[in-house]
């Protein structure tokens, strides 16, 4: 794989697990679908959202090697997070009951 | 009456402050210097090692100082450990000596 | 204090962040400029050639670059022969040659010349004029911790106090945040105090190991400046205890630095390279070290490193050293034939090139230095890689080095590093982040950017949460007021001033003398000036005047330099050269940020006075009632 399809592939991964993280907490999932939220979904989006963050930084040790891989993931992982922060507050789209 | 009581808690805030200034830069030098006296073998690096730790033996005074209800409290807890840590390093000075 | 562990953390970090925001943010502002303090030199000197990707392989390239200085006269007698190669190293997609000349008699460093090659030709692209004089990325980088106008000294302290407020600030925030869990996710818009408070939280959480890291690692800088009595009290207060010291902590460290004396022996080998071309932004990196150095225990290292190299040299380490070529250059000719002379001895050193390119990949060979015999050892050829494999500040990790007589690798051991020294550099080495390569790079512009809105956002909520007390009370008066305007004053003002250094950097006559000193001064006027003004209005219109202003100031710069130079947006795209494009797209996309913080500000203050209007007129009906 090219270096920056790992990138891409890292990044897009810690977006995930953002999503999936915020979407395991009651408000949030509120926020984006009419369904309740099972225990079950819980701990289904919690299992995901970590798997995908041990992806990523698997993406990028991968693509920088140990030490600076996991200092990289730390970015990513702010860039995942204002991104999934932003989608939830965005007042149209991504959010459909506000 | 609450003029009064205005400017006493301003001066005890002013207290804290030089506690939290003096007293924890004291005690953040002092426990370089314990710290190193400490090893015999390799006295510069854990010299060095208490200086680079030394700002968080600060930052901790600086909080205990500030969390402490009273100011007298404070001021006792601060002066007898420099004090204590003064002795010491003293101590261990003579002691390294011999 | 009143109340629980939380809400005396609470207090502190509320008064904390208060004091010591304003200076933060200045500090911030700078600090995030500095992670790409080369590309925006680069930028602030538009005669510089455009890059961008080359079709010449390495071999091509450095043909190309080799007869430059084979056959260039001022290069024969040079003490080092550096090749930069198109790589994907940071801003090293320019081929080019340069030669540095030995020290003269007074000099510290002798100077370097640089020839650039097309990197579509390979052929020498003669400049048209000389590069204007520019404080450029350098002078954001010195000010983001010797600040301007006062002795370096002082503002060490200053900053230095700051930080670790700004630690305590940090630390305190996290145990203040009641719920920093449940609403991790959670920006609640439009709610006033709620959504300001929302906003400091997700920005502070968002880049908080970034933050603890650059707070931290700022006061190890400094260490000794910071920490001063640690060492006097364990050693003795006597210059000789220290040099005792130093002495011991370099053999026990197994390093050749002390850190923590400001510059941390100066920036690593690999900042010299391709990255920041020596001389083209008018110094080279030893001044740039030596003007990092403007500090208390200078003498103290200079000293240090000098027995260091003696021990070194009388252990037959020497080696070690060759990287670095210093003011010792008179001495290296001395009695010994000229580069140029000595290269026709060389073996053919395109194998060398291709052997390593191989081990190290494709475009990731960045530079080659060449040395010349001298005092036993023999001429030498260096590689450095574009990559970084490691995050401490360590010169001249991971090149190879080859005898360039036989062409026989020249291997050297690394050091082995005591753990704290490994912890140290490495702390150093994230705060700069000089390892990062594009990607990393954005990561860490980002988190800075992040770091700056914290700080605006904390110094904010202060307000806000305040004023309607303060206005029901009455006591909304002068002190509060203050502090809104010096947060104008300082949030827009400083952004403005920053835009207009660029502004200073376009319009100054390219010739006039001490250029780069007026284009600092325009930007602390220009801030002065907005700050004066809003200091003389209610405070919503003075936000949105400011934020009106810098928004504008931004979004012509683009425009001023398609006006004033031909390294605009619709020259550089074409031509790939995404580094000076992308500071024209950072340009804008501030602009619109400072835009859309105004049209904020303005409906904001539209519906104030639509409430304002609403209550008089409920209150002139009930009392006509």
């Amino acid at each position: 794989m090219g270096a920056s399809l790992l990138l891409i592939f890292s990044l897009i991964a810690a977006l995930a697990a953002m999503v999936c993280l915020s979407l395991a907490m009651e408000k949030h999932y509120q926020s984006m679908f009419e369904s309740q939220l099972s225990v079950a979904k819980i701990r289904m989006l919690k299992l995901t959202g970590w798997l995908l963050l041990v992806a990523s930084l698997g993406l990028c040790v991968e693509l920088w090697g140990g030490v600076i891989g996991s200092v990289a993931w730390v970015g990513e992982l702010t860039v995942g997070y204002v991104a999934v922060v932003l989608l939830l507050a965005w007042p149209v789209g991504f959010s459909r009951k506000s | 009456m609450k003029n009064d009581d205005l400017t006493r808690s301003r001066w005890m805030v002013f207290i804290r402050c030089v506690l939290a200034a003096a007293g924890g830069f004291l005690v953040a030098n002092l426990s370089v210097a314990m710290v190193g006296l400490l090893f015999t073998d390799t006295q510069a690096l854990a010299t060095y090692s208490a200086m680079l730790f030394s700002f968080t033996v600060w930052l901790l005074v600086v909080l205990l100082v500030f969390h402490l209800r009273s100011v007298r409290v404070a001021a006792l807890s601060v002066c007898s450990a420099s004090t204590a840590m003064l002795l010491i390093v003293q101590g261990l000075q003579i002691w390294r000596g011999v | 204090m009143k109340g629980s562990f939380r809400q005396s953390m609470s207090w502190l970090h509320t008064w904390v962040g208060l004091i010591a925001g304003w200076v933060l943010f200045f500090v911030f502002v700078t600090g995030t400029a500095s992670y790409a303090t080369q590309e925006i030199t680069r930028w602030m000197q538009p005669e510089r050639p455009m890059q961008g990707p080359t079709n010449l392989d390495i071999k091509a390239q450095f043909d190309a670059a080799y007869q430059q200085l084979l056959h260039d006269p001022r290069a024969q007698d040079a003490q080092s022969w550096t090749i930069n190669f198109v790589s994907d190293a940071r801003n090293s997609q320019q081929l080019s040659a340069s030669w540095s000349m030995p020290a003269a008699e007074g000099e510290r460093r002798g100077r370097t010349e640089t020839i650039y090659l097309n990197h579509q030709t390979g052929a020498a692209e003669p400049l048209t004029e000389q590069p204007r004089e520019t404080a450029g990325g350098r002078a954001l980088l010195r000010m983001h911790y010797a600040l301007h106008y006062i002795p370096s000294d002082t503002a060490i302290l200053i900053v230095g106090v700051c930080t670790m407020l700004m630690l305590i600030a940090l630390v305190t925030g996290v145990i203040a945040h009641k719920k920093i869990l449940q609403d991790f996710f959670t920006y609640r818009p439009a709610k006033n105090l709620r959504s300001w408070l929302d906003a400091h939280n997700v920005v502070s959480i968002a880049a908080l190991p970034f933050f603890l890291m650059i707070t931290y690692s700022g006061l190890i800088f400094f260490l000794y400046t910071y920490m001063p009595l640690g060492v006097p009290f364990t050693y003795g207060f006597s210059e000789q205890d220290k040099q005792t010291y130093y002495q011991e902590l370099m053999q026990q460290t197994g390093s050749q630095r002390i850190l923590g004396l400001g510059g941390g022996g100066g920036p690593p080998r690999q900042a010299q390279g391709a990255g920041e071309r020596p001389r083209m932004d008018g110094t080279t990196p030893t001044e740039q070290q030596s003007q990092r150095s403007s500090r208390p225990d200078q003498s103290a290292q200079v000293a240090g490193s000098e027995r260091n190299s003696e021990r070194a040299n009388r252990s037959g380490q020497g080696r070690q050293r060759s990287g670095e070529h210093r003011g010792d250059g008179t001495a290296t000719m001395r009695g010994a034939d000229g580069l140029g002379i000595q290269a026709k001895r060389f073996v053919n050193l395109v194998p060398l090139l291709l052997q390593v390119e191989q081990q190290w990949g494709t475009g990731q060979v960045r530079s080659l230095t060449i040395t010349p015999a001298v005092r036993g050892e023999p001429a030498k050829i260096q590689f450095s890689p574009a990559f970084s494999e490691t995050i401490r500040r360590s010169r001249g990790a991971g090149n190879i080095e080859f005898n360039a007589f036989t062409g026989a690798e020249i291997k050297t051991l690394p050091n082995e590093l005591a753990a704290p020294e490994v912890f140290g550099s490495s702390m150093l080495g994230l705060h700069e982040g000089l390892f990062a390569g594009t990607a990393v790079r954005w990561m860490y512009l980002i988190s800075g950017f992040l770091g700056c809105a914290m700080i605006a956002t904390g110094l904010v909520v202060w307000t806000v949460k305040r004023r309607p007390k303060l206005e029901k009370t009455g006591e909304y008066r002068v002190w509060h007021q203050s502090v809104e305007r010096l947060n104008v004053a300082t949030i827009a003002g400083l952004s403005f001033g920053l835009a207009c250094y660029f502004w200073a950097n376009r319009l100054i006559p390219a010739d006039l003398a001490g250029r780069q000193q007026w284009e600092i001064h325009v930007m602390f006027i220009s801030w002065a000036l907005l700050a004066a003004f809003s200091l003389f209005r209610p405070v919503m219109l003075a936000w949105r005047d400011s934020l009106t202003i810098t928004c504008i100031a931004f979004l012509l710069l683009p425009v001023l330099n398609a006006l004033t130079t031909e390294r605009y947006l619709l020259k550089t795209i074409p031509q790939g050269d995404w580094v000076l494009a992308s500071i024209d797209l950072v340009f804008i996309a501030l602009g619109l940020m400072f835009g859309w913080a105004a049209l904020k500000v303005r409906s904001k203050g539209a519906s104030n006075q639509r409430r304002a209007q609403s209550t008089q007129a409920m209150q002139s009906t009930a009392g006509g009632i």
